[in-house]
């Protein structure tokens, strides 16, 4: 596991994003800003004759507005259309298994930036959960952590049984920060992920000493009866 | 090749259709349910575009209809909603492809293009491009006679693309049907697979199967210059 959490007093937070707002409504806010500019930009270019360049100008600026727009859009629906599971959805799944094949899927993309993409931790870890959903998950978490990694560095994932709950700890060394943060696609990806890992009942707790970044996620461990009672659904 | 485009939103309709006509499509559009089920029911469609929410007759119903009297006229269904309920839901009701609103143009065209081939294709075993060969049944790929070692997610990457050989297909259309993902990537994932396709399926020989096509995504094509790049003028790279 990941021992970061355990240097210098971390920055803790349940959230990315700041206080007092949910993160819909940041977003919702945060759409204002390419609108406005799109607004005004194709004000201005029918305000008057124009050369053909400053057409094509506006054009090119006004199609990444909408780029940026799309990008918050994507990610208000997918905050709003969550929903919890069906309870015909849930099965018992191998959180262990699911994050190694999911970090083997990324090693060789981690590769081509020389991260260091590790799972370490022990098994079998069960939970309850639609499968589906949760590989989703899985690979949201660890695509979006890996593109804010910075290079050379190592982005790490621990899972372990701890007191009846599953603990996976993803740290990373934070990379410059990326076009349009705190708006861009990763960390809404994070954001997303944070979303739905809590619509799973888990609890999602966020650190930040100097520039190591550490998502940890905690949640209930399905029980060996449950693992091994047809009721309960197959061990997947 | 003539399109049926249901869409209330008369802006969204009008633009859909310009690109389409300049992609030399014959294209009908009908702004409510009613409409576009009967349209659908009299006249031979090649494709059918159709939104969910439309007035007088809900998508959903006029997709059942369909189904009954037409059940291989390919339907692609545009949406709102993305959670993966509903897009199996929609797929489950009898829709071919699934694309979420907001789209690009570019987006939507690509996936015409794939459901058109797909519709005229029969379900092979072994799929062939030039001189690679892909056993589906055996798990097998071959170049010239050579043997391709791939891994499994390899595999379904060159399947994909083999399937739908002489077509462009976008970086959304291969996470979805090829990591079985809802949403965008945040890294490159898609390109770094390629390349290492690229690697085992093209170095080596003369003639390079897998072109970049920019700004769009991919195709896989014998032809020295891709169909693609004929059809729409998009740029394409080796």
């Amino acid at each position: 596991m990941s021992g970061t959490g355990s240097q210098r007093a971390p920055h803790r937070r349940n959230s990315s994003l700041p206080k007092g707002r949910s993160p819909l409504a940041h977003l919702l806010h945060a759409l204002n800003q390419p609108l406005t500019g799109l607004q005004c930009s194709l004000e201005l270019a029918t305000a008057g004759p124009r050369r053909t360049e400053q057409y094509i100008r506006t054009l090119r600026d006004a199609l990444d507005l909408t780029g940026r727009m799309r990008i918050l859009v994507e990610a208000i629906r997918d905050l709003s259309d969550g929903q919890p599971m069906e309870p015909e959805e849930i099965e018992i799944c191998l959180l262990d298994d699911l994050l190694r094949d999911t970090a083997d899927g990324l090693l060789p993309v981690a590769a081509t930036r020389n991260i260091l993409l590790s799972v370490v931790g022990n098994a079998p870890l069960p939970v309850r959960a639609c499968r589906a959903r949760l590989e989703g998950l899985i690979f949201r978490i660890l695509d979006s952590a890996l593109s804010l990694t910075l290079e050379g560095t190592e982005l790490r994932v621990g899972a372990e049984a701890k007191h009846g709950e599953v603990w996976v700890v993803v740290s990373w060394n934070q990379g410059p920060s990326p076009d349009h943060s705190p708006f861009s696609r990763p960390e809404l990806g994070l954001l997303i992920a944070q979303a739905g890992w809590e619509q799973l009942g888990a609890e999602w707790i966020t650190t930040r000493v100097e520039n190591m970044q550490t998502c940890t996620i905690r949640l209930p461990l399905a029980s060996f009866r449950q693992t091994h009672d047809p009721d309960f659904g197959d061990l997947k | 090749m003539r399109i049926l485009i249901a869409e209330d939103d008369e802006a969204l309709a009008k633009f859909v259709r310009q690109g389409l006509e300049g992609e030399h499509y014959a294209v009908d559009v009908f702004p409510d349910g009613e409409q576009a089920r009967t349209a659908a029911n009299e006249i031979e469609y090649d494709v059918v575009i159709l939104d969910l929410n439309l007035p007088k007759l809900d998508g959903v119903s006029v997709l059942r209809q369909l189904r009954v009297k037409k059940p291989s006229l390919p339907v692609l269904v545009l949406t709102q909603r993305t959670r993966v309920e509903d897009r199996v839901q929609c797929l489950d009701t009898g829709a071919d492809d699934y694309l979420p609103k907001p789209f690009s143009f570019s987006e939507l065209s690509a996936r015409i293009r794939a459901l058109v081939r797909r519709s005229h294709l029969p379900s092979e075993s072994v799929l062939t491009v030039a001189d690679l060969k892909l056993d589906r049944v055996e798990h097998r790929v071959e170049r010239s006679g050579r043997r391709i070692e791939l891994t499994t997610k390899e595999f379904s990457l060159l399947e994909y693309l083999m399937r739908n050989a002489g077509r462009r297909v976008t970086r959304s259309m291969i996470i979805e049907h090829v990591w079985n993902l809802t949403f965008d990537t945040t890294t490159n994932v898609v390109d770094v697979y390629i390349n290492y396709l690229r690697r085992k399926v093209d170095d080596g020989h003369p003639s390079k199967l897998i072109h970049t096509v920019r700004g769009v995504g991919y195709e896989l094509s014998g032809a020295s210059e891709p169909q693609a790049t004929q059809a729409s003028g998009s740029e394409v790279t080796e």
